[in-house]
């Protein structure tokens, strides 16, 4: 259905962008790192917003600036409605192919 | 809240500069925030490393897509590009601007290594800051003596008395003879306590100077081992020294690394001062007794003048002086070098004078700062021509900060330009420079890393001081005016007017100094100094037996060639107390009846000596012109004085001798004594001849040896050592005529540059004077009076400089001539004529122009 393809990078960034209302660019990376449990780099992140702003995925704003930014203004992203029907669809895909797959398979030692 | 702590700065000054604008902040702030999170997770460290490695990233991430964007970088590209193009499309004049900045800028740097090896001398010692040698200072009235020195029992007593001297060495100096083979010869040694080595750092090649208290045992440097064939092998080594009958044999038990040239202190052979204490034992009690040098090493938190104070006490305790005021104070090891005010000698050599240093200071500090205005009138005045080229960039939108970066750049380029091509010229000058100056300097000594930071830093500087006022003058220029073509800038151009008048003046300072220098110097070598040395041979021999005395005097009259001989001894001082018990301080001297004819002194009133009188022997004296004013004797000839030295006594005055000068000009005329009296020891033969010869100087050689083997001949000309008390003299003076030739040398390529440039802007003007019927003079006088203001401006200021230094290095002679009316208008004229010749060299062409030429352009 989908033109747009994501990187997965691409699809966990938009999934942490989706789960609240707005985030910015460290809370990202503290989710990613919580649920991913592995590091990765702001810049690295930065560039995929950027990208993901770029297909219209997510939407940005700057927000209020803060002592412990050092007096930098945060840009908060927000996920657009089309970036939620594109994960969604992803993931609904995903989840069609995963049911397909055997869940007592004798080849995976599952029994 | 907590303050935040900031990550490494030059990491966010890279990501400030990498970041494209658009995202820049939010980076910036998630960075920062990022930062602080990690930090009170896991640490500093780690969050430092985690920044920088973020930075790095960003580097990888944003900027290889953004290289267009950042534009400082293209820009500077093009402000190279534009430099030299501009350069080369003016090359006549360019050349000529680089070529004077070179000049300046390798004269400014030859004077730099100059002055930092001077200031050098003595700083690399490891201890040299907590190094001082005692000086001692005795006022009498109101006249205060200064020395430098101290005596033995001030080296024994002081350092035991007084606990924050922590290291202490006495050091003389001496002169021994030396049996190596069979041949002699003289050789300077020093002595030194045992602390001496630990002080000062000496570092040993072979062996050890172990105690140092065995008066039998020398150290030696290792150019006088390598001369006296001694390598490594110490264990029969032997110093070998005669006092002419007899031979003392000395253990040579380490030799050291020769001391550097930069140093005061360069012993070449080291004896115990327990070997001159057993030599000398009557001298060893006596408190004020001013015949050594003393070091000491004070601990860190000691302060020189608490110790000062501490060893004058002690001194006070021990020696009563009357009403004389005596004190002790301590000189830094690193003063020593250039104090003009403390006499050296005992060992320590020490240029003892600062005048020079102050002299080539100015003189580099002048030689760049007029290469340095040049440049900047130089480019003020060109870039009218680039005012357009300025508008226009102003207009794609060139911010004020980015034109003065370009005028900076071009200056830079210029800058560098001159830095390579003097290197150039120090390269060819160094050498002769070398053997001016009487320094070694090599080229490996310049292109060291310590010189050419000196060298950028130099470049730096004049592309500030070149550079700035254009680029400011430029920048803040209004784009609207330049567009329309109005060519004028900043106002009236005081400044860059004031810049010529402040090289005139400059000038002028400079040219009066040489003239006066020249003057004073040719005065003092003029001078009636009382006694002459023509075809003098004077010839260093102790002679203390009366019968070699005469015998020697005899074989060298029997040379054909010399006319006469005398044999005296040096200039003493002492003093005495008259009937009415004034303390008279006099220098005197032995001498013999021939000493006046030899060195063709004259006699004023009464008679010279006659050796048929033996009275003559022992109450006789004869006395100078200054003895006789500062006595006020009305009839000097028969009065007895109360002078005594030795069985020496009350004498009488038997004639009155024209003033004689044996010191410097510097000094004036002290009263002297001359007796025939046997109490001095007499050690110098003056020999006159009728010319002198190599055969003259080989038989003299002959006498000398069968008088006094083994002992080696020393003699000077006495006219080389006169001309020697004006070396310093000589040598500033060579040096300021040959920095004030290129100060205006670089003068004038300033005012060429600039009449030059003025000039070619106002052809168009010229041309239409012409075509309505200006003739040549007409056109000259029209630009010369636009300078004559800044000449007479320069001038006056420049003289006004020049009276007031000038006078007061005068009165540093006690003769000296008036700086008269005679080197004012010389200099000025010089100043005016070089000012004409230059400014009509310009004109000429504007002068001689055809005005279709320009006319026919529009």
């Amino acid at each position: 259905m989908s033109e747009q393809s994501l990187g997965t990078l691409e699809e966990t960034a938009l999934i942490i962008v989706l789960m609240k209302d707005q985030s910015y660019g460290v809370e990202i990376v503290q989710i990613y790192e919580r649920h991913m449990e592995q590091s990765i780099s702001l810049p690295a992140i930065h560039i995929v917003l950027k990208r993901l702003q770029k297909k219209g995925l997510v939407k940005s704003s700057f927000g209020e600036s803060t002592p412990e930014r050092g007096g930098k203004r945060k840009r908060y992203y927000q996920g657009t409605p089309y970036g939620y029907r594109v994960i969604a669809e992803i993931q609904e895909r995903r989840n069609q192919m995963w049911s397909l797959v055997p869940k007592n398979s004798f080849h995976y030692g599952l029994l | 809240m907590d303050s935040y702590k900031n990550p490494p700065r030059w990491a966010l000054r890279l990501l400030q500069e990498v970041c494209p604008s658009d995202i820049a902040e939010e980076v910036e702030g998630d960075l920062f925030e990022a930062y602080q999170w990690r930090l009170a997770e896991k640490g500093q460290n780690y969050a430092k490393r985690k920044y920088i490695f973020e930075v790095l990233r960003c580097l990888r991430y944003y900027r290889i897509k953004v290289r267009t964007q950042n534009s400082s970088v293209m820009l500077i590209q093009n402000y190279f590009k534009t430099g030299l193009r501009f350069l080369w499309k003016t090359k006549g004049y360019s050349s000529l601007n680089i070529f004077g900045l070179a000049l300046g800028i390798a004269i400014s740097w030859l004077a730099y290594i100059f002055v930092s090896d001077e200031y050098s001398f003595d700083a690399f010692y490891p201890n040299a800051s907590q190094i001082y040698r005692t000086t001692a200072s005795i006022s009498f009235n109101d006249n205060t003596d200064n020395f430098a020195g101290a005596s033995y029992i001030m080296g024994e007593e002081l350092p035991r008395q007084v606990p924050e001297i922590i290291h202490s060495s006495r050091f003389k100096n001496g002169s021994i003879l030396v049996k190596f083979g069979e041949e002699y010869f003289n050789q300077v040694i020093h002595y030194a306590d045992p602390d001496f080595f630990e002080m000062f750092s000496v570092p040993m090649v072979v062996g050890n100077h172990g105690a140092f208290t065995d008066p039998s045992s020398v150290v030696i440097s290792e150019s006088v081992a390598k001369r006296m064939g001694i390598e490594s092998n110490l264990s029969n080594a032997e110093l070998i020294t005669t006092n002419g009958s007899e031979e003392a044999r000395f253990n040579i038990v380490g030799i050291y690394k020769d001391f550097p040239q930069n140093t005061s202190i360069r012993p070449q052979v080291l004896f115990p001062f327990s070997y001159w204490a057993n030599n000398n034992q009557e001298r060893l009690n006596t408190w004020f007794d001013i015949n050594m040098n003393v070091f000491f090493q004070l601990d860190e938190q000691s302060s020189a003048d608490q110790v000062s104070e501490k060893i004058t006490k002690v001194l006070l305790l021990n020696e009563d002086f009357d009403q004389a005021v005596v004190g002790l104070q301590l000189q830094a090891l690193t003063d020593i070098h250039l104090d003009p005010n403390l006499s050296t000698g005992n060992g320590v050599s020490a240029r003892g004078d600062n005048q020079q240093i102050v002299i080539i200071i100015t003189i580099g500090i002048f030689c760049l700062l007029i290469s340095c205005v040049n440049y900047a009138n130089f480019a003020v005045g060109n870039y009218q021509v680039r005012l357009k080229e300025v508008a226009l960039r102003k207009v794609f939108g060139a911010k004020t900060g980015s034109v003065f970066k370009q005028f900076i750049t071009e200056a830079f380029i210029s800058t560098f330009l001159a830095l390579v091509i003097s290197v150039l010229f120090i390269y060819l000058i160094l050498p002769g420079f070398a053997s001016y100056a009487n320094k070694q300097y090599d080229l490996n000594m310049v292109f060291n890393s310590e010189m050419l930071i000196g060298g950028l830093t130099l470049m730096l500087v004049a592309t500030i001081l070149a550079g700035l006022y254009p680029a400011l003058l430029l920048a803040r220029y209004k784009m609207v005016h330049g567009l329309k073509g109005k060519a004028k800038l900043g106002g009236k151009n005081y400044l860059s007017r004031g810049l010529i008048s402040l090289q005139f003046a400059i000038s002028v300072f400079l040219i009066a100094g040489m003239l006066t220098m020249n003057k004073q110097l040719n005065f003092m070598l003029n001078q009636d100094i009382g006694y002459h040395g023509e075809n003098v041979i004077k010839l260093f021999r102790p002679i203390d037996d009366e019968q070699a005395h005469a015998a020697f005097k005899n074989d060298l009259l029997k040379i054909s060639g010399v006319e006469n001989v005398s044999i005296a001894s040096g200039y003493n001082g002492t003093n005495y107390k008259d009937d009415d018990g004034n303390n008279i301080d006099v220098g005197h001297a032995r001498v013999d009846p021939d000493y006046l004819e030899v060195l063709k002194m004259k006699i004023l009133e009464g008679r010279n000596f006659n050796r048929n009188l033996p009275t003559d022997f022992t109450e006789a004296i004869l006395v100078n012109e200054t003895f006789v004013k500062q006595q006020n004797l009305e009839n000097p000839i028969g009065q007895q004085i109360n002078f005594e030295y030795g069985d020496f006594k009350k004498p009488t005055i038997i004639g009155v001798v024209k003033d004689f000068n044996f010191e410097s000009l510097h000094t004036n005329v002290s009263p002297m004594l001359l007796y025939m009296g046997k109490e001095l020891l007499t050690y110098n033969t003056y020999i006159k001849t009728s010319g002198v010869n190599p055969q003259i100087l080989q038989q003299i050689e002959d006498v000398h040896r069968a008088h006094f083997s083994p002992y080696p001949l020393s003699y000077t000309f006495l006219e080389d050592d006169i001309t020697k008390q004006y070396e310093l003299e000589t040598s500033i003076q060579k040096i300021a005529q040959v920095g004030s030739i290129a100060a205006i040398f670089l003068s004038c390529v300033g005012l060429l540059g600039f009449v030059g440039t003025q000039v070619r802007q106002k052809m168009k003007e010229v041309s239409i004077r012409k075509a309505v019927g200006a003739d040549g003079n007409h056109i000259f006088s029209l630009f010369a009076q636009k300078y004559i203001v800044l000449l007479s401006l320069g001038i006056i200021i420049g003289m006004t400089c020049a009276f007031y230094f000038i006078s007061s290095w005068l009165d540093n002679f006690a003769e000296h001539i008036e700086f008269g009316l005679d080197i004012v208008s010389i200099s000025i004229a010089v100043v005016i004529l070089v000012a004409a010749l230059t400014i009509f060299s310009q004109l000429y062409r504007a002068i001689k122009l055809n005005p279709v030429k320009y006319l026919k352009e529009e």
